[in-house]
């Protein structure tokens, strides 16, 4: 009786997660089955694009502060 | 009401405890849908209410935002009146909030859909959360991560089950005249209501006295791991809580930058298709499911605090080959470094309650679990805000598309190693905190 209830318990919950995890697996399908577009602009070019490394650093930091200083 | 009270969910000599973790689960599952509620926010723009994306973006947040106040403030609370009571609650806010929202939906009142889903359903959530964990703790003293592990598996299996159940709801109850949203909801409300009660029925509590069979407390207590009890209102005050805090903030902060904004991140490093990005979304869902059982179990064996070092520093080493793999592209690579990260980052989430058992005891280990969850409320703030607005900035500053999230990797790596120095200055609390026996009740 106990061995059935326990069968029964872990099956409930067992169900709904395994048609969960293979919904999961079918949207995550598409991304094994299509090679990647080639990208607008190549890496290496774009490091050469108006001096962005310089102006990175500076970006980033703004965009954090925007983000952590209204917390504080 | 005797029925839900904690003395009628004590167990009866030969309870079988593999009971437990389905009725953590089946609650777990349920409440896991909130990280599904974004399929649910283009279809109420289009109910005729006028509302923006931004505006019903809201609901998902407040809902968060409660759920680590609940658990916070109602802490001490399901302590005292035990896992069936609490899941019972738990039900009734959650599902009630669905059932609002539905009503919200049909007045289409968005203040009605905040209260409904955001803080009534948020309540729910906190609710839901803590106590199925803290349950599971007192069952399995020899295992405790493996055990937090599976209950908070099943909360990452909600979204798995709460977005796709959303939008064949919705497409079963939609028509010409009508959007289906609210049909949808009250759909939800029943089936959850289901579960949750399932759940709260078969939950039961060890007896004080009960350990597993031929297992016994370690005599030569290890210095991470405590026997003693520490009481809520005394944890938090200790630095080993904030530090704590920070550990579970910073782990999360990092992972859910990269989770929320997966799909496109995805498509704008690699130009792949939104379906791809998606595929590559669900994906990490998984793994952040696997993660939570796998990760901290192994905590287990490891040690907590070694399980988290490994968390922060491969993660802050995987964080920073992301570029890399961009540079080079290499999809594959991509996939499986980032796959990695939120994995951790699920364990992240499974193995702090049984870091907090091993700290402050078992006493009152769910009503400290509640309070260190408003470090989750806070990183649902900090991480998607960064990546968003530093691949914004970088984007308006000329940077192109695909390489516009590289410095935000290096900025999860730093979030990482605050972490981990957090980790590292966990010391085992001081004896002055604990709880003397006569007091414990």
């Amino acid at each position: 009786m106990r061995t059935i209830t326990l069968v029964i318990a872990w099956t409930v919950v067992a169900l709904p997660l395994g048609w969960g995890v293979y919904q999961s697996v079918q949207k995550a399908m598409p991304l094994f089955n299509s090679p990647s577009k080639p990208i607008q602009e190549s890496s290496l070019d774009s490091r050469l694009v108006s001096g962005l490394a310089k102006d990175g650093l500076r970006t980033d930091l703004k965009a954090c502060l925007g983000v952590l200083l209204p917390l504080i | 009401m005797k029925f839900l009270s904690r003395e009628a969910t004590i167990a009866k000599p030969g309870f079988n405890r593999w009971l437990v973790p389905p009725a953590a689960i089946s609650v777990h599952m349920c409440i896991g849908e909130v990280y599904g509620f974004s399929v649910f926010n283009v279809p109420l723009t289009q109910i005729g209410a006028g509302w923006t994306i931004p505006q019903v973006g809201w609901v998902y947040s407040i809902a968060l935002f409660m759920l680590g106040i609940s658990a916070a403030v109602f802490g001490k609370w399901v302590e005292r009146s035990g896992p069936r009571k609490t899941m019972v609650t738990s039900c009734a806010c959650f599902c009630g909030g669905l059932l609002i929202s539905a009503i919200a939906v049909k007045l289409q009142s968005l203040w009605l859909l905040y209260i409904g889903y955001g803080i009534t359903g948020g309540i729910g959530l906190g609710l839901g959360y803590i106590s199925p964990v803290s349950t599971l703790i007192k069952w399995f003293p020899d295992r405790p991560g493996m055990a937090t592990g599976m209950a908070i598996m099943g909360f990452g299996g909600g979204a798995l089950i709460g977005a796709p159940l959303g939008v064949k709801l919705m497409d079963f109850f939609q028509s010409t005249t009508n959007s289906g949203v609210a049909e949808a909801f009250i759909a939800m409300a029943l089936l959850y209501a289901i579960f949750m009660l399932f759940g709260a029925f078969l939950v039961r509590v060890p007896a004080d006295d009960w350990k597993p069979n031929g297992w016994a407390p370690d005599e030569h207590v290890q210095p991470m791991m405590t026997n003693a009890n520490v009481a809520v209102d005394v944890a938090w005050k200790t630095p080993q809580f904030w530090c704590l805090w920070l550990v579970l903030c910073m782990n999360v902060s990092a992972g859910i930058g990269i989770l929320g904004q997966a799909s496109k991140m995805c498509s704008d490093m690699f130009g792949v298709s939104a379906a791809v990005g998606g595929g590559f979304a669900g994906l990490l869902s998984l793994f952040n499911m696997g993660g939570r059982f796998v990760w901290s179990s192994v905590s287990d064996y490891t040690g907590r605090k070694t399980v988290y070092s490994i968390y922060f520093l491969l993660g802050a080493i995987l964080y920073c080959l992301v570029p890399w793999t961009q540079n080079i592209q290499h999809k594959a690579l991509f996939v499986a470094v980032t796959a990695t990260i939120i994995t951790m980052y699920g364990g992240g989430f499974a193995t702090i309650p049984a870091y907090l058992r091993d700290m402050f005891g078992t006493y009152q280990v769910g009503a400290i679990h509640g309070r260190l969850i408003t470090a989750w409320s806070v990183a649902a703030l900090i991480g998607p805000s960064l990546v968003n607005y530093m691949s914004t900035a970088r984007i308006e500053a000329g940077v192109p598309k695909a390489e516009a999230y590289n410095s935000t990797m290096f900025l999860m790596a730093g979030l990482l190693l605050v972490g981990l120095i957090a980790n590292l200055l966990v010391r085992p609390v001081d004896s002055k905190y604990h709880v003397r026996k006569s007091s414990q009740g």
